[in-house]
């Protein structure tokens, strides 16, 4: 690759994509882990369904920003699932997100308390 | 297992056919699994939880089936997205979407060009009735000859369910015109068109404003992600569009001609399809609509045959009214062809362009909507005798909704232009040079389709003295658009990245 993406393009991600992104960023996990981490993550606010959860699996797929590989042992009954983990890419759009939102929360924190621009 | 979680999980199992054919063989295996794991946790919750489990599944059903069939539906659109997002290198000559069009089997190909060929074989036997070959086949032709539409009715029904089912496949894009004439027809069929009644003016709103908008809306986007999709959507109108001027022309050469176009549409639709060549097949649709278009303008002023009571004029038959008649139809039917695919070049300079770049974008974008709507509508309004109704308002609102496209387009070109240069965007100086020439050439170019259907006089009459250096300079803005959607791979730099 001779060039690097801007991932301010597709900045802002959407509420579910930045939450699905955000459970992959410690370790890789299987389907129903990411469901899972999302209700904690977003405090029981995004539920996602299966369709809702696969829809946007394929599409970050597709993006490169995750991949896809089996995992084997991974659950109680040991058996071989397929799991999901964060591309470089896919973590450096991310961090950009995480970056983005950081500033907002500053300078919404600066300009509540003191009112300065 | 309970009995209620291994009725859930096999409804579910079930539900999962609902996808596209593509997404269930990627996902369908792991959904399971991550749906068996979900019942388990609720149902050790109790059965208030699993049931609300399940209806939370079931309530989003139907929008995630909606959205991936709409993905399927529009072709490849992750692969390339993912390919451009993540910064593949356009200056190097990497071509985008080579490797997302292979060729397809014959039996594909196959399929892509049947409806075509067989609306040339429901003609057949009226042209050979029309040349004496088949004597006394007429009574029975009345019957089998409906029988035979119906059937093809139903047969594009029947392809429509099947390649839903199988998610969208390439070759069905051929079908889809043919599925919304079936709809559109039979709507016509149905209602009885007025001036006078509210219900009247809603239809008209619904078919001259929203369903060329949608139909407009629905070849850029299926032509933007997958090439020859878009131009198997347009080869019908190819075929089509000339066609419904020869209405006073003797019987069998119309029949003939048109039996002609549509055969040579089924075997356009054919070698595309086969070759998974789209660059081929925009100069293969291009040549389809030019040779229609000449057979089709030489029997309009050549073989005209009244019948008896028709009071009307019919223009000199000489090269002026011909290439009156021919260049400007030409010019127009290219547009279903350039128009989406230019778009798509447009785009890619766009966003590399800066924020000017995509206002810039943003204003074609529009304008060439309005165009590409104009043309639909104007062509809906000559094929349908029911609606002629309209015609003098509907007529000129499209001339003039086509003009706003034209200044739009004008503007948006010349900021995009200023955005390329600004930011290096664009390499080479001739493209730079085309793009000033597009925008200066393009309001004389298309100004001529809408002269029929609603300029004002004075207009045309400026226009008239210049006229063949406008359809020549028509002739060099197809050419070169040609030409640059073709080699869209080679001309960008990725500055933008």
């Amino acid at each position: 690759m001779n060039a690097i993406h801007d991932p301010q393009e597709d900045l802002p991600l959407t509420e579910s994509t930045f939450f699905i992104l955000l459970s992959l960023a410690p370790k890789p996990k299987h389907g129903y882990a990411i469901i899972k981490e999302v209700e904690v993550l977003s405090g029981e606010r995004v539920r996602l369904s299966t369709g809702t959860l696969y829809g946007a699996l394929k599409r970050l797929l597709g993006k490169g920003w995750i991949k896809r590989f089996n995992q084997s042992g991974d659950d109680e009954t040991g058996r071989e699932r397929k799991s999901y983990t964060l591309t470089n890419y896919g973590r450096y759009v991310l961090n950009a997100d995480i970056d983005r939102l950081q500033k907002m929360v500053n300078t919404a924190q600066k300009f509540s308390m003191g009112g300065q621009r | 297992m309970r009995k209620s979680s291994a009725l859930l999980l096999r409804l579910f199992a079930s539900l999962l056919h609902l996808y596209p054919s593509g997404f269930r063989e990627e996902f369908a295996e792991e959904m399971q699994v991550v749906f068996a794991d979900g019942i388990s946790e609720s149902r050790e919750r109790g059965s208030l939880a699993l049931g609300s489990f399940f209806l939370r599944e079931l309530a989003d059903l139907p929008g995630n089936l909606l959205r991936e069939h709409w993905f399927e539906l529009l072709g490849r659109e992750t692969v390339m997205y993912a390919k451009l997002k993540m910064g593949a290198d356009l200056a190097g000559g990497a071509s985008l979407r080579d490797d997302d069009y292979q060729p397809a089997s014959w039996l594909q190909a196959g399929l892509a060009g049947l409806p075509h060929l067989l609306v040339a074989l429901i003609l057949l036997p009226g042209v050979l009735m029309a040349y004496g070959l088949l004597p006394g086949f007429q009574s029975a032709w009345n019957v089998l000859g409906i029988v035979w539409a119906v059937c093809l009715g139903l047969m594009t029904l029947g392809i429509l369910i099947y390649v839903w089912r199988k998610g969208w496949p390439r070759w069905g894009a051929s079908w889809y015109v043919y599925a919304v004439m079936l709809a559109v027809g039979g709507l016509l069929a149905v209602f009885q068109f007025g001036e006078s009644t509210l219900g009247d003016v809603i239809l008209g709103i619904l078919l001259f404003a929203l369903f060329p908008i949608g139909m407009a809306i629905f070849f850029y986007l299926v032509a933007r992600k997958d090439h020859i999709k878009g131009l198997l959507l347009a080869l019908p109108f190819m075929a089509i569009f000339w066609f419904v001027f020869l209405e006073f022309v003797s019987n069998r050469l119309e029949l003939l001609l048109t039996l002609l176009a549509f055969l040579f549409s089924g075997l356009v639709a054919l070698v595309i399809v086969r070759l998974g060549d789209w660059k081929l097949g925009i100069w293969l649709a291009l040549g389809l609509t030019l040779i229609s278009g000449l057979g089709a303008s030489f029997a309009y002023f050549y073989h005209v045959e009244y019948p008896p009571g028709v009071n009307f004029s019919p223009p000199p038959a000489n090269l002026s009214s011909f290439a009156d008649f021919y260049f400007p139809q030409l010019l127009g039917s290219t547009t279903l062809i350039l128009g989406p695919l230019l778009l798509w070049w447009l785009w890619q300079l766009g966003k590399r362009s800066g924020h000017m770049g995509v206002l810039g974008y943003n204003l074609i974008f529009i304008g060439m909507l309005l165009i590409l709507m104009s043309n639909i509508g104007n062509f809906w309004l000559v094929t349908q005798s029911q609606l002629w109704v309209y015609r003098r308002y509907a007529g000129s609102g499209f001339a003039y909704g086509g003009l706003l496209g034209i200044l739009l387009v004008i503007t948006g070109s010349l900021l995009l232009v200023l955005a390329a240069w600004y930011n290096q965007t664009i390499q080479s100086r001739f493209m730079l040079a085309w793009l000033v020439l597009s925008s200066l050439s393009m309001p004389w170019v298309f100004v001529l389709i809408y002269v029929a259907f609603g300029m004002p006089n004075s207009w045309v009459a400026t226009i008239e003295p210049y006229k063949f250096l406008v359809y020549g300079a028509g002739i060099l803005w197809v050419t070169l658009t040609s030409w640059l959607v073709t080699h869209l791979d080679l001309q960008l730099s990725w500055a933008g990245g």
